[in-house]
């Protein structure tokens, strides 16, 4: 059974901490599964962001990691594009049972700050942030608009999704046509 | 103002659990946190890492009375509370700590100290089987203002007035001679990591470097060097007694530190003239060849012996190490009738045959005695030991991680068989059904 005691603490200190960007909110009672939320670094592609993440706590809690993983869609090396996956060194072998889940989560934003595309969960996004740069900022910044803010949906990719294409790709193409819907139309046609 | 006041226990937390430590065990590197919290935290693997700074170390370490006691200082409503908790999750869980103990110094400082030893006693508190009555009888004691007695002592001794130094602040090295411990304030605390009995740094370090490298240093006939300064105790010391009086208290032990080492080492030399008419017993004798051998096939076959085996998840109960490396011998006794069971490594062993009289606290409390039958455990080698002997340069983790990985891909591939077989199934009995559709039809029309 895990600390309990400990978890309520742990929620006691995050909810009283007003001036923290973390925040972590409960699925009813359950201190099994709960819901994490960091905003954007600044300075960051992800600035201006609020992602979402799922905290899954282990029975062995504080002696094993929360599983988290990002619910909200992030284009990031070391962030699966699809699952959400988080690749980062204290949530697997190097977790400490000093480690919180506030702490958890400022490592997550942190990551955000800092890629490790050396050590990618995302091979693909990882490839891009290396190679081309200028794209993955640009990719970056319209996930983060589209997905992490609050006002979510961009019209231009929701009438592009309209029209039968997943999400991904009407991104990936208007990307890639600078924002301009009629030549990410072509593109998507074209690719199809 | 009574001097307790005037250290809190805020900074007294346990890291892992983050409740006052009122079990409270030093680490290699002078972090403390919980003993349970410790072992629970370390991997029954291999090396373990301090949760707070990563540090490895291989052996649990022993409950520090001296802090025990310096946190009931501190706090005594705080930590009473927290310790009838603790008891209360200790039964939950199935644990047995050791209860609470006054701290003594080792022998009380003689009148040679030259710095007043304030001794505390148990006489309130009387003897008391449980660390819930210990705290019952504290707590009421807080209520009613008379009261006497080891906590009334405690609670009232004020180090500021710079009169003499409280029993869980005092250094254990011994003095002039090898039975009385100087007496002196530990200003700058570590504890020994076998039986967390406080010193002084520099006269910790001086009887480590005078007992070298793996020998015995403390009395308890600890070999593993103490641990770093543990710096929550220095700074509550030094806040706590007027400067001048730790840096006397200091001078003072440094000279009877150094009239020590000098007998000390005549001592020695006397000893070392009247080698050789010892006998040892050695434990060795036990070590009967009892290894295991496991045919992997082909031309190969793994030999574990005891000297090399490594007992996962079992520690020792003496010095702490665990997992355990070499030859573990377990108490046929406790085995049964003690849920934590009671093991020691081969080191010890051997020392509990070569010292018969000592008096030894082991890590937890179960009613292992020394007179009980100790066996030498045969290596039961497991998956993970075949596959570290076949890929040494592996880590146990790496290699539980893999195995870990093949059951979840096996267990997938079961999964997925299962689920052909299933759609394999319902697809003969979809078949099978339209036949009797057409039956039903056919019926039907007739």
């Amino acid at each position: 059974m895990a600390d309990t005691n400990r978890i309520m603490k742990e929620l006691r200190e995050i909810a009283s901490d007003v001036a923290s960007q973390v925040k972590v909110t409960q699925h009813g009672d359950s201190l099994v599964h709960m819901k994490g939320t960091i905003a954007g670094p600044s300075e960051t592609v992800y600035e201006g962001g609020t992602f979402h993440i799922d905290i899954q706590i282990g029975a062995s809690y504080p002696f094993e990691p929360p599983k988290m993983k990002f619910l909200t869609k992030v284009w990031h090396p070391n962030v699966s594009s699809q699952t959400g996956a988080i690749c980062l060194d204290v949530l697997k072998d190097q977790w400490s049972p000093a480690l919180t889940l506030k702490t958890a989560l400022l490592s997550c934003q942190a990551l955000l700050a800092a890629p490790e595309p050396d050590d990618p969960q995302d091979a693909q996004v990882a490839q891009m942030y290396t190679e081309r740069r200028g794209e993955f900022d640009e990719t970056a910044r319209t996930w983060t608009k589209k997905y992490a803010t609050e006002d979510q949906k961009d019209p231009v990719v929701g009438e592009l999704m309209e029209m039968g294409f997943s999400e991904g790709a009407v991104l990936k193409a208007l990307t890639k046509c600078g924002g301009n819907k009629d030549r990410a139309v072509e593109e998507l046609l074209g690719g199809a | 103002m009574s001097a307790s006041r005037a250290h809190g226990v805020a900074d007294k937390q346990c890291p892992v659990c983050r409740e006052l430590c009122v079990k409270p065990a030093a680490l290699p590197c002078g972090h403390v946190a919980c003993l349970w919290c410790t072992h629970c935290s370390m991997s029954s693997l291999g090396e373990s890492t301090c949760a707070l700074c990563r540090n490895e170390f291989t052996a649990l370490p022993a409950l520090s009375r001296a802090l025990e006691n310096h946190h009931m200082w501190c706090d005594p409503r705080a930590f009473c509370e927290r310790l009838k908790e603790a008891r209360k999750e200790d039964v939950e869980r199935g644990h047995k700590s050791p209860k609470f103990e006054v701290c003594v110094v080792a022998a009380a400082a003689n009148d040679d100290a030259r710095s007043k030893l304030i001794s505390f006693d148990a006489s309130v508190v009387g003897v008391v089987d449980d660390d819930r009555d210990m705290a019952d009888v504290v707590l009421k004691a807080l209520e009613e203002t008379e009261c006497g007695g080891m906590f009334e002592e405690m609670r009232m001794f004020d180090a500021s007035a710079g009169e003499g130094v409280a029993a869980f602040h005092a250094c254990c090295c011994p003095s002039r001679t090898e039975v009385v411990s100087c007496g002196e304030l530990a200003s700058r605390p570590v504890v020994c990591q076998q039986c967390g009995t406080l010193y002084e740094r520099a006269h910790a370090d001086a009887l480590t470097a005078k007992a070298g490298e793996g020998n015995e240093w403390c009395f308890c006939g600890g070999t593993r060097p103490p641990t770093r300064v543990i710096f929550s105790l220095k700074e509550d010391i030094e806040s706590a007694y007027p400067k001048d009086f730790v840096d006397a208290s200091r001078k003072r032990c440094d000279q009877a530190l150094a009239e020590c080492l000098v007998a000390l080492e005549r001592e020695a030399e006397l000893k070392a003239n009247v080698e050789g008419d010892v006998d040892d017993v050695d434990a060795k004798d036990e070590t009967v060849s009892t290894s295991t051998h496991i045919d992997v096939g082909g031309a190969r076959t793994l030999v574990f012996d005891h000297e090399t085996f490594t007992h996962f998840g079992v520690g020792c109960d003496f010095c702490g190490v665990y997992p355990i490396v070499g030859p573990r011998y377990q108490c046929a006794e406790c085995k049964d009738s003690e849920f934590m069971g009671f093991d020691l490594c081969a080191k010890c062993m051997q020392n509990v045959f070569e010292h018969p009289e000592r008096k030894r606290d082991y890590r937890f409390a179960q009613n292992h005695t020394d007179a009980h039958e100790m066996v030498l455990v045969r290596p039961r080698p497991t998956m993970v030991h075949v596959m570290k002997s076949l890929h040494p340069e592996l880590s146990a983790n790496q290699i539980i991680q893999w195995l870990d990985n093949q059951a979840t891909a096996s267990r997938e591939a079961e999964a997925e068989a299962a689920e052909d077989e299933a759609q394999a199934a319902e697809a003969d009995a979809s078949e099978s059904d339209e036949p009797e559709e057409g039956d039903m039809t056919e019926d039907e029309h007739q």
